[in-house]
């Protein structure tokens, strides 16, 4: 693949993710089904923690890699570096947990940049992938079971005190 | 000459909100109307307080400025429910949030569009209806943004 074939897959995945989340996205976050079985004890409770916040870092990255493309003194070598040592961690760690395609993009990124010396063309790719990887993380928002929050309330300091008094009744 | 207002439909509940601009960052929100007609899914802020978060909204023409201290900018826990700010927003993906509850997180972001008055009703029933909808049968949101 060349490097525009890199950039018209994702384009075409980044479009098709804004009306449907992917089947990564509904496998893991929906459906609790996690094929390389990541998650102690058989739960996905951890790994949709650290996953979802490996997706949020993703689109992060890559956010300040392109707003960092505007301004002209950081060249395009640079770019393409910052890219190569931010993205692929964080991604393949979301692959482990189950959201895989995007891995496949990073990597096909990486692979391709040597490609691109035009910062537009590589401009072009950056935002193929942001685009992406932000539409990850609005499903992440989306699916992340939020309802067992209420378990979890905040401790108020009356809350505290009779906590305390309980504590050392006899 | 830019519209004065624009359309923010959400699918599910059918219902349509209209959007000026806010008292500054004037030009965002001229831009903003050129890049409509879209189309995106939202979900709802978790953390600081009650907004809409369109994460991936999708851009025509790319995002005009290059640092959000560039932009007036307004507290979230002090903005007017309503206030549409940006977020996360470069090239050719725009991140937003729709405040339509209380917040309490004491941070700033550059803001652009206000909801109408009159639909302010709406936006804080059907904001409560998504949020409930995100909780339980987490259908999927899709937002329509037109001139």
């Amino acid at each position: 693949m060349t490097w525009r074939d890199v950039l018209t897959t994702i384009q075409t995945a980044a479009a098709d993710i804004q009306k449907a989340p992917p089947d990564d996205m509904l496998r893991l976050f929906h459906h609790q089904v996690v094929p390389s079985g990541a998650g102690n004890n058989a739960q996905c409770f951890t790994t949709w923690y650290f996953g979802g916040a490996d997706i949020r870092y993703l689109g992060a990255y890559t956010y300040q890699i392109v707003k960092l493309a505007g301004d002209s003194s950081f060249t395009v070598d640079q770019l393409k570096t910052m890219f190569k040592e931010f993205v692929p961690q964080p991604s393949e760690f979301v692959a482990y947990c189950g959201v895989r395609t995007q891995w496949e993009y990073v990597q096909d990124i990486v692979r391709v940049l040597p490609e691109i010396d035009d910062r537009d063309d590589l401009l072009a790719l950056l935002n193929a992938f942001l685009s992406y990887a932000a539409s990850l993380n609005g499903w992440v928002y989306h699916y992340m079971k939020w309802e067992i929050s209420g378990l979890y309330q905040h401790k108020m300091p009356e809350d505290i005190e009779e906590m305390s008094r309980l504590s050392k009744a006899s | 000459m830019a519209a004065k207002t624009f359309n923010w439909r959400l699918v599910h509940f059918d219902t349509t909100l209209r959007l000026g601009p806010a008292p500054h960052n004037q030009e965002l929100f001229d831009w903003f109307v050129e890049n409509l007609p879209i189309q995106t899914f939202t979900g709802q802020t978790v953390v600081g307080g009650y907004s809409f978060f369109h994460l991936s909204v999708p851009l025509k023409i790319p995002a005009p400025w290059k640092s959000d201290k560039d932009l007036v900018q307004e507290d979230i826990s002090e903005m007017p429910v309503g206030r549409l700010n940006f977020f996360l927003t470069a090239g050719l993906t725009a991140g937003m949030a729709l405040k339509w509850g209380f917040f309490n997180e004491p941070m700033s972001y550059p803001t652009w569009a206000q909801v109408v008055e009159e639909d302010i009703p709406a936006l804080e029933e059907v904001g409560k209806k998504a949020w409930d909808n995100m909780m339980t049968r987490k259908d999927v949101m899709l937002v329509e943004m037109t001139a």
